[in-house]
């Protein structure tokens, strides 16, 4: 039976083999620092050893050798010496006599060595001065040592490689069978699509202990996930066919309202167009029944008489309020539905004209119209100039008895949502706070014709066409005081 | 240095001897080969010198002269008295008269004379006249050396021990020993041999302590030994008369 150590380790699995990589990163590091350290106490100590050699050489050796210098021994000499030299880590002994002679054994320029040198003295039993009889040189040679040190290096290296590749071995084949087996068992068992809904548990297939480890904790998780998993399922399943009734209900809804709309868009139109109509209408016969009491008044006071001239000047009067009214709904059933094209509009040249055209009313009251740096504004330009119109004209009809009306249009603060804000400020009478609202309506007037004439259409036309523009018109007002009117207008691009 | 060997190790080697030389001399004897040694003492007797020494020329030379198939060996003195441990041998030579090695060795007639002097440093106030003399000095003497049994036994001197005769006269040249001694020959080939300066250094003073006759002597386990020595005596009486002895030494005395 073959075995090959790498298919073996690849069928191990991923997780395995990076354990198994990161115990060998990990024991190599450790087993580098632990031989380093190690390397470094065996070269410490076999160089001190090496040095010992020094000490031995002292006491063994220096004492024979002054002997002998003394005596001239010269074959003692040459045998100590060889004796000396003979111990290993020696790479030179060198011996000079007091007396000339010389001795050398080994290589004196051998690298790597430490030298000592021993003066040698011979004190005979009289003298008290010790003469010097010659000078040992001794190098030591360290070549040894980091021989020594090299071999030691190799056979931790080899020693905890092969430690550690027998261990990762041995982790691996553990690990595979503890943990990747059943990994792969899970992720099998998960990778079927219908693994939740097949109602089948992931069984763990080993001796099951008393008490659970992880793996015991992730089957069983993976086993309430997929009960779990399938009640859920069944939920989001009954909220998906309840969610899709509501959707079919919802569609019904919005057809029904596009129906609506358009039954509304319609009738708005026919609205509109009847009103049109009305108005046109009347307009004429208006304009004759008005025309008639003209003539009657100016070419048949005398047949009248004083009291039917002043009734008819009355009708005269009411006719033309009422031609009014019929101007002004004229002019708001055309704003209803109106489709015109949307450009920018400067506002300042805009009020500019409006300011000129009612440069009378303007001097009439007294008051000023005040505008500076307003935007330009995206909108139909016809519209807008009716809705400033109807604003300033309010603004200066309805001002405090004695008090010139000062009106101000300005811009107020940045855009929001791509809406300008623009302000229509007076300092006329103001409106109570509960008829906010109230003043938008058709018709609605809050004083009497006679006090503030008027056809009470004005701000209906105002908010109708603030309406054709998507935009928005708020009121605030202090009564006596004054009114704002904040309008919010889509800004030109 | 035949002569100058201590007791202690005189018995030991009296012992060996008897006992090795019962076997092995049978071998020499079988090959008809004369096996003669001596140790180290130049210039008596020494592997460097020439024809061995004057010891070994001499007598290798009567015994050849005799007829004898003569081979010479120079070994350690323990060997020689270890009964030549590793081959045998029949002749001892470079031998001084001695009552031990006699009841051993049958002793042939002395081939030669030498006188034993002391040694000073040059310009020293040494003197010697007579034992007493000797007294404030330092004197290297060489260890087991046998110079003359009253020097040997006047333990009250101030004796420096060494090995050879050159330490002995390196000392004194140095300053090291007052007085070395030993026979005029060694002390003339010591100094020859030491080179330098030391001659120049050291003066052998004129008095002499002792004086002694070198010998050969025959080992009693030969059958023939008795034989031998006659014919040694014989032959070295003809050399001392034909002037032959004379020509033989000069080659290994320097005048």
């Amino acid at each position: 039976m073959h075995f090959a150590p790498l298919q073996w380790v690849k069928a191990r699995g991923m997780l395995a083999r990076k354990l198994v990589a990161v115990i060998l990163l990990t024991s190599a590091v450790f087993s580098t620092i632990a031989a380093a350290v190690q390397l470094s106490f065996y070269y410490r100590q076999d160089r001190n050893e090496v040095l010992s050699s020094f000490a031995v050489v002292e006491t063994s050796f220096r004492q024979g050798l002054e002997n002998a210098l003394w005596e001239f021994n010269f074959d003692q000499v040459e045998v100590l010496l060889d004796g000396i030299f003979v111990k290993s880590d020696i790479a030179f002994v060198g011996l000079v006599a007091s007396t000339g002679e010389a001795w050398e054994r080994g290589t004196a320029d051998a690298p790597n060595t430490i030298l000592r040198e021993l003066f040698l003295t011979y004190s005979s039993g009289n003298d008290t001065v010790a003469e010097t009889v010659g000078t040992l040189q001794i190098r030591l040679s360290l070549e040894g040592v980091r021989s020594r040190l090299w071999s030691q290096f190799f056979a931790l290296l080899l020693t905890n490689f092969g430690r550690t590749i027998v261990v990762s071995f041995v982790i691996l084949a553990v690990f595979d069978r503890l943990v990747t087996q059943h990994l792969k068992r899970i992720a099998s068992h998960v990778a079927d699509p219908d693994w939740m809904e097949q109602g089948k548990s992931l069984v763990l297939k080993r001796k099951a202990d008393a008490e659970k480890d992880e793996l015991d904790s992730i089957f069983d998780a993976i086993n309430s996930a997929q009960t779990a998993s399938r009640d859920a399922f069944s939920k989001i399943e009954a909220e998906v066919q309840e969610r899709r009734r509501s959707e079919a209900r919802l569609a019904d809804k919005t057809s029904e309202l596009e129906r609506t709309n358009r039954r509304l868009q319609a009738s708005n139109q026919e609205q509109a167009e009847f009103t049109y109509a009305i108005s046109h209408d009347l307009k004429s016969p208006t304009n004759t029944i008005n025309m008639i009491l003209s003539e009657l008044i100016e070419y048949h006071p005398d047949e009248l008489g004083e009291d039917a001239v002043q009734l008819l000047l009355n009708a005269n009067s009411t006719i033309d309020r009422m031609g009014r009214i019929i101007e002004d709904v004229l002019e708001y059933s055309m704003m209803i539905g109106a489709n015109d094209s949307f450009e920018p509009v400067d506002l300042d040249e805009l009020l500019e004209e409006i300011v000129k055209d009612s440069k009378g009313d303007i001097v009439a009251s007294g008051g000023t119209v005040s505008y500076a740096d307003l935007p330009a504004i995206n909108g139909v330009r016809s519209q807008l100039r009716m809705l400033f119109q109807n604003l300033v004209s309010n603004a200066l009809k309805f001002s405090r008895p004695g008090v010139p009306p000062m009106v101000s249009i300005s811009a107020a603060g940045n855009s929001e949502n791509d809406l300008q804000q623009i302000v229509v400020a007076d300092n006329g009478i103001g409106i109570d706070p509960k008829h906010t609202e109230q003043i938008f309506n058709l018709f609605q007037r809050l004083h009497n014709y006679e006090e503030y004439p008027g056809t009470g259409l004005g701000l209906t036309l105002c908010r109708r066409i603030i309406t054709n523009h998507a935009g928005q018109i708020e009121v605030e007002s202090t009564p006596g005081a004054g009114t704002r009117i904040r309008l919010r207008l889509p800004a030109a691009p | 240095m035949l002569c100058f060997q201590n007791c202690h190790r005189r018995l030991l080697s009296l012992l060996l001897l008897v006992s090795l030389a019962l076997a092995y001399t049978s071998s020499a004897r079988a090959e008809g080969v004369i096996r003669v040694v001596a140790d180290e003492w130049p210039p008596f007797s020494g592997s460097e010198l020439p024809s061995g020494g004057i010891s070994l020329d001499v007598i290798e030379t009567v015994l050849t002269k005799a007829g004898y198939n003569v081979k010479t060996d120079i070994v350690p003195w323990a060997r020689i008295m270890a009964g030549a441990s590793e081959g045998g041998f029949d002749v001892v030579g470079s031998l001084f008269m001695d009552e031990e090695l006699q009841k051993s060795l049958i002793y042939g007639a002395p081939f030669y004379a030498t006188e034993i002097h002391f040694v000073r440093q040059k310009g020293s106030t040494t003197t010697f006249s007579d034992l007493a003399s000797l007294k404030p000095y330092s004197i290297a003497v060489g260890d087991g050396f046998l110079y003359e049994p009253a020097f040997d036994a006047m333990n009250s001197l101030n004796k420096v021990t060494v090995t050879t005769t050159l330490q002995g006269l390196r000392m004194v040249g140095a300053g090291r020993a007052d007085l070395t001694l030993d026979s005029m020959e060694v002390l003339t080939h010591s100094l020859q041999l030491a080179g330098g300066d030391l001659a120049d250094r050291v003066e052998i003073l004129p008095g002499v302590l002792a004086k002694h006759e070198i010998h050969m002597a025959v080992s009693k386990t030969l059958p023939n030994s008795n034989e031998i020595v006659d014919d040694f005596n014989r032959v070295l009486a003809e050399m001392q008369a034909d002037g032959s002895l004379d020509e033989l030494l000069r080659k290994h005395i320097a005048p």
